[in-house]
């Protein structure tokens, strides 16, 4: 997604100061660049649902909210996120308006996913195009 | 119409919607990730209605209740 025009719109201050906005715009600074598997792996088999911690030799272990904070920079002092699922329809309406999508494309992404879905590849494309103009 | 920017609204709104594709992207991609790691559900795109209030959500609640929700699914059904 990041190349060398994409970067340098996106370091212009129109859009750091939309996307700081929006209190998501740490996102884009928090990321690893390499990821163990088999770490994630070994955290995934000590996962107890019933009590929601990781089981290690050492007792119990758990990610808090104030983990999340800390680390991921989100706000968690605001309303809540709450949504049911939405229908094939409402999902192309909403990509059609928020992100500028012709029927057809959304109506491709939605039967590709098999859901009210839309995968990356295309969100990167039509991002390219949006700057484009 | 010039906005706060000094472009016109179209650019604006052209603008917006990049936005909008990039923070699906950084939601699908970071936070609210699940196994298919292809895909992001449009739902999200509910809340980017106005930029201005995205940050009025709680999105670190949101992704602590969806990580405990998926290492419940990836548990249970024992595949990674």
């Amino acid at each position: 997604m990041h190349d060398k025009e994409t970067i340098l719109i996106m370091a212009a201050q129109w859009w750091q100061n939309r996307l700081h906005g929006t209190g998501l715009g740490w996102l884009q600074d928090t990321s690893y660049s390499l990821i163990d598997h088999g770490l994630i792996c070994a955290f995934v088999e000590r996962w107890h649902e019933e009590i929601s911690s990781f089981h290690l030799p050492f007792g119990e272990m758990t990610v808090t909210l104030d983990d999340v904070a800390c680390l991921l920079h989100l706000p968690i002092d605001n309303g809540l996120l709450s949504h049911g699922s939405i229908s094939r329809d409402e999902a192309v309406e909403l990509m059609e308006t928020y992100l500028g999508s012709s029927t057809g494309d959304a109506l491709k992404e939605v039967k590709k996913t098999k859901g009210v879905h839309c995968r990356f590849s295309y969100l990167e494309r039509i991002f390219k195009e949006r700057l484009k103009e | 119409m010039e906005t706060e920017y000094g472009v016109t609204q179209e650019v604006q709104g052209l603008r917006d919607q990049a936005v909008c594709i990039y923070l699906l992207y950084l939601v699908g991609i970071m936070i609210l990730t699940n196994k298919s790691q292809r895909a992001v559900d449009v739902v999200y795109l509910r809340y980017f209605r106005d930029l201005d209030l995205v940050a009025g959500y709680s999105w670190g609640a949101a992704t602590l209740a969806h990580l405990y929700k998926e290492l419940n699914n990836v548990a249970r059904c024992n595949c990674s």
